[in-house]
């Protein structure tokens, strides 16, 4: 208790050059946790991406559907039965399906072969958020609403908000279908995904297209929790039947996985590193602390006190510094990883752009970085703050323990 | 006086050998990290944009319609006799060379039916692909183009698309620039496999693309090539190009004006300053708090010294370079430190897989092992920052101590 | 029976459609529409023909021709050679059933088309490979009625509504100016399931050759991209020429 008394006093008797050393402990976990939530925000980034984009956290698509190219066969569908929904209500927090189709879009006497998504304008946003969207423009809704065009897409036929496009298709059943639609908005959706040869088509307007009835040809799940999608895949697999594929978001995702592990890599060095970096610097900080109070320590020891007393004081101070450190700089790296974890950094906003060269449709992952925050690991970086407070406050102390008295007195 | 400040600040530095350790290690370690962090970003970004400046040139000359509607390759945007222009081009002191190029998608099969298998079609000259693209080094079976006729080369991943291999006659099914159907039969002498781009093109002599698009004498766009891939050469290089006669209706991009590059290479940046910033400012903090204390501890000192004479440039400047000398030590010894696992990673790179590479390649010339590269350049620039970071840190203390009077440094009681 | 109204795409422009000017019973005010098909299947009743067509492909940037010679055999052998210009000289295509081949003589190489290719247009054509292989079962794939008679450009004609009998055909509605005197297919429209117009089709400067009402001017448009049309020319036709089986056989493709 007189330590602590003891090293409370002593971290505010000189509050400003402790406050200094507290700095640096909160420098270290705050880039603890930010660099962390940086790093893994990049590996979280390629997997949202997929799950938010392409395939929720599971999805059911037809057997032998084509996966690579602009192919997207509409003649062999997918239908929901009772046991599938029976699944649905179940395990999934949300769910939606979409119809992907492979029209022609003509606007004068351009045409490119575009993907059509047909998405349900009720569910499609539970599945597939639009956080990361730029539109120009409305995301269309009902069948009078028109299409909503990427814009790669925009930009090849030249086609402003307000236009007619005209979009050819193969019905369900085969037949030639053409409608001319409105352009309710250019969409920049950050993914070359979408945003190369992407059209978004609400399901009323596919309705009309391409008549699928009931049918589908992807259905995305979303799960309260996505690690669980291994385990629940096998369950839509058995109520689906053997003409639908079920993929987790981790098979689809699967060959991006590898860069995980060097993504760890770099992480586990990174954190390592600085951990290293703050570690000095804090013992610096205590030794500092050390060296100014030779004095106080000389008459503290020609007083009585042990060495280890002395040491367990500066240890103290140590923990006290280390404590209050880590707690401010959790809560500051928590809250802005938190932050960035909600609204993302766009990176494209960090550029400059010599004028408006164009696009960046072709970028692997999107351009916007979410970090990631995960509670555990915030707590776990405040620890290993407190602890590393804690150890590089013990070679300090030791040394100022090592002062005798009559030197320490004598240190003037 | 310079040699009195460091041999002072030396002096000082070694005074109190535990406290200047301390500092030092932080720079250190922070400067290792950069070191080993750049050297990998280095190393990853110069392989894709090597591999982008072998295919596509540090600059291109293409017509300025293409440009627009570059995703419906229109091949009638073409630069019609290409000849006069490469002259010009090449006769610029800037440019180290320039080819035409013809790249257009093809239809392609080795059995008796057609239609389902398409690939992109390279048309080069001999001096394209093996100057620039080193194809021939890319050969997995057989061997490059000759100068016979009927001979293609084909990426790895079309190859075993159209199970087809070296010895193998293909048929390549076209198009003219004006849309008629258009075709080459040709043997395959050899396999090429590199990044995901690569591996899904067929490579024909120039001469027979042309034939293929109908554009004899032209091409789609001149790929030219300045002494480096650093704007500070590209930049000349598309000025002095923009200013040639005779191109009208012609653009000149620089590699890095092109999508997805313009994006890349700040993102890039982006992320190197950012990693920077955050080692910047922890090992900062600490030179700042060593500074800090031995301003104060020294406080009597420095007013003895003003009293005798020292201006305050003078105070100044023994602590700064006392900073400096902390910093380099630190620099050194970090850029030592971290040498070693970038060199390693140089070496032997890590493996990414080729499905990876496929994916995300299919955009950026990615290649399934990421090596390092470590420059002396990255070395001196992390021993740079390690002294930069001490000035930095030490500037506010150094500051406190140029501000020393010398009446009331000297009435300091300890 | 199966009906053999030839003015299925595919075939008008492999073999460039013939009729003969024959009566047409009259069930009513307006004809009976299958009656009227079969008075025009009757017409087509020849064995073989050989005609020299020129195809004139323009769209909004180039206007090309090609001139071709094609044999025909009733309706399902078809076979077209390029005459010129230079470069296709010599690329010929044949048409047997539901399979088309292509031979091409700079590779000297025949290919059955097949997969996605057969969705491309015919040498950047407004007449793709599909449509040259869709069936001649007009009257399985169509259900037909007599809407109204009409004149086009000064000519009486029987409005004809074909609606597809199931949603498998390609195009599910089309509307057809049949000339009553000369019984061919004036003007077609090719309609998409929700009533947009997809091409129209139609065929004028009918002349009178060895007997029969031939149309020497066909016109294909795309109505949805604009300035986009394929226009075929007949220059010289013959009827009843005796044409060898090896004509409509792989080997007539490799044939120099």
């Amino acid at each position: 208790m007189f330590y602590i008394e003891l090293a409370a006093r002593n971290v505010f008797r000189r509050w400003g050059r402790n406050g200094l050393s507290m700095v640096s402990i909160v420098a270290g976990v705050f880039v603890l946790i930010l660099g962390r939530g940086f790093v893994d925000g990049m590996r979280e980034n390629i997997v949202r991406a997929q799950i938010d984009t392409a395939s929720g956290h599971i999805v059911a698509r037809p057997a032998d559907y084509p996966t690579f190219g602009l192919q997207a066969p509409v003649d062999r569908l997918l239908r929901l039965d009772d046991g599938t929904r029976r699944w649905l209500d179940q395990h999934a927090s949300a769910w939606t399906t979409r119809l992907v189709f492979v029209p022609r879009a003509i606007h004068g006497n351009e045409s490119m072969r575009v993907r059509a998504f047909g998405f349900d304008p009720a569910t499609d946003e539970s599945v597939f958020p639009r956080s990361q969207w730029e539109v120009d423009g409305s995301i269309p809704g009902g069948s009078q609403d028109g299409v909503l065009v990427s814009r790669g897409v925009a930009r090849a036929l030249q086609l402003v908000r307000g236009d007619m496009l005209i979009l050819e298709a193969r019905t369900h059943a085969g037949a030639l279908n053409a409608m001319s639609v409105p352009v309710s908005g250019i969409l920049t959706a950050r993914n070359p995904l979408i945003d190369n040869v992407g059209i978004f088509v609400p399901k009323p307007l596919v309705q009309e297209l391409v008549r699928p009835g009931d049918s589908f040809s992807h259905l995305a799940v979303k799960l309260r929790d996505r690690d669980d999608a291994p385990d629940l895949a096998s369950g839509l697999a058995q109520a689906m039947g053997p003409q639908a594929e079920i993929r987790t978001w981790i098979q689809e995702s699967a060959s991006l996985m590898g860069i995980m592990d060097i993504r760890q890599t770099a992480m586990d060095m990174l954190a390592m590193v600085l951990m290293a970096i703050a570690a000095t610097g804090i013992a610096n900080t205590v030794l500092m602390a050390a060296y100014e109070r030779v004095r106080e320590i000389g008459t503290l020891r020609a007083m009585g006190m042990t060495r280890a007393g002395v040491v367990g004081l500066f240890v103290t101070e140590g923990v006290f510094t280390g404590f209050l450190g880590a707690l401010l700089g959790g809560l500051l790296g928590g809250w802005t990883t938190w932050s960035y974890s909600r609204n993302g950094i766009d990176l494209a906003a960090l550029i400059q752009q010599a004028g408006d060269t164009g696009t960046y449709d072709s970028i692997p992952f999107s351009t916007i970085l979410y970090m990631d925050f995960r509670e555990p690991f915030i707590l776990g970086a405040m620890v290993f703050g407190l602890l590393v407070a804690v150890l590089a406050s013990i070679y300090p102390a030791v040394v100022a323990s090592r002062l005798a008295p009559a030197d320490a007195v004598r240190a003037e | 006086m310079m040699v009195l400040w460091i041999k002072l600040a030396i002096r000082n530095a070694l005074r109190n050998l535990r406290r200047t350790m301390l500092p030092a290690a932080t720079v250190m370690f922070g400067v290792a990290l950069v070191v080993v962090a750049l050297s990998w970003i280095e190393g990853i970004m110069g392989d894709m944009i090597e591999s982008n400046a072998a295919a596509s040139g540090h600059a291109r000359i293409l017509d300025t319609d293409y440009v627009a509607r570059e995703q419906l390759q229109p091949l009638e945007e073409h630069i019609a006799n290409v000849a006069p222009l490469l002259d010009r081009v090449r006769a610029l002191p800037q440019v180290l060379d320039a080819q035409p190029v013809i790249t257009t998608g093809v239809v392609i099969t080795a059995s008796d039916e057609i239609g389902d298998d398409f690939c992109v079609l390279q048309g080069g000259t001999r001096d394209w692909y093996e100057k620039h693209l080193e194809a021939p080094e890319k050969l997995v079976a057989g061997r490059w183009l000759s100068a016979e006729k009927g001979e293609v080369v084909l990426g790895r991943k079309i190859a075993s698309q159209i199970h087809a291999g070296p010895g193998d006659e293909v048929l390549l099914l076209g198009r003219t620039y004006y849309g008629s159907m258009s075709d080459t039969k040709a043997r395959i002498v050899g396999i090429v496999a590199g990044d995901a781009m690569l591996n899904l093109q067929a490579f024909l002599p120039l001469e027979e693309v042309q034939w293929i698009t109908d554009i004899p004498g032209g091409a789609i766009q001149v790929l030219v090539w300045s002494r480096g891939t650093d704007a500070r050469y590209v930049g000349p290089l598309v000025q002095a190009l923009r200013g040639l006669d005779g191109m009208d209706g012609l653009v000149v991009q620089a590699w890095y004006d092109v999508e997805p590059w313009n994006m890349v290479v700040g993102m890039i940046g982006a992320i190197k300053a950012f990693m920077q910033f955050l080692i910047v400012f922890v090992a900062a903090l600490a030179i700042f708090n060593t500074m800090t204390m031995s301003v104060l501890e020294r406080t009597a000192e420095i007013g003895v010294m003003r009293a005798m004479g020292l201006t305050r440039m003078g105070a100044l400047g023994l602590f700064l370079v006392e900073a400096i000398c902390i910093g380099l030590l630190g620099g050194v010894a970090g850029a030592a430190l971290g040498a070693l696992p970038a060199w390693y990673l140089a070496v032997h790179g890590v493996t990414l897989g080729e499905e990876l590479a496929d994916t995300v390649g299919a955009s950026l010339p990615m290649k399934a092992t990421f090596y390092a590269s470590l420059t002396p350049g990255i070395l001196l620039g992390a021993v740079v920052l390690g002294a930069a970071i001490a000035v930095l840190g030490a500037i506010l203390p150094a500051l406190r101590a140029a501000s020393i009077q010398p009446v009331v440094a000297m009435r300091v009681r300890r | 029976m199966k009906h053999l109204l030839n003015f299925n795409l595919g075939m008008a422009v492999l073999s460039f459609f013939v009729h003969l000017a024959a009566p047409v019973a009259l069930a009513g005010e307006f004809p009976d529409p299958v009656q009227l098909l079969h008075s025009m299947d009757a017409n087509l009743q020849f064995d073989t023909r050989t005609s020299i067509t020129t195809m004139q492909v323009v769209d909004s940037r180039h206007t090309r021709e090609y001139r071709m010679l094609t044999h025909a055999r009733g309706l399902d052998e078809a076979a077209v050679e390029y005459l010129s210009p230079e470069r296709e000289k010599g690329t010929k295509m044949l048409k047997l059933g539901d399979n088309l081949w292509l031979y091409l003589p700079r590779s000297e190489r025949v290919q059955k088309i097949s997969g996605h290719m057969l969705r491309q247009g015919m040498m950047g054509s407004d007449i793709s490979y599909e449509d040259l292989m869709q069936g001649t079962d007009f009257e399985d794939m169509y259900e037909a009625t007599v809407k109204a008679e009409d004149l086009l450009d000064g000519r009486p004609c029987w409005k004809l509504e074909a609606i597809a009998r199931d949603d498998t055909v390609s195009y599910p509605r089309r509307v057809l100016w049949i000339d009553e005197e000369w019984l061919i297919p004036s003007r077609q429209e090719l309609y998409a399931l929700s009533g947009m117009l997809l091409k129209v089709w139609t065929m004028t400067e009918v002349r009178e050759i060895a007997g029969r009402q031939v149309p020497m001017l066909m016109e294909i448009e795309d109505k949805l991209k604009q300035g986009s049309r394929t226009v075929l020319r007949i220059e010289d036709l013959q009827f009843g020429v005796d044409l060898e089986d090896e004509v409509f056989s792989q080997r007539w493709l490799e044939r120099r």
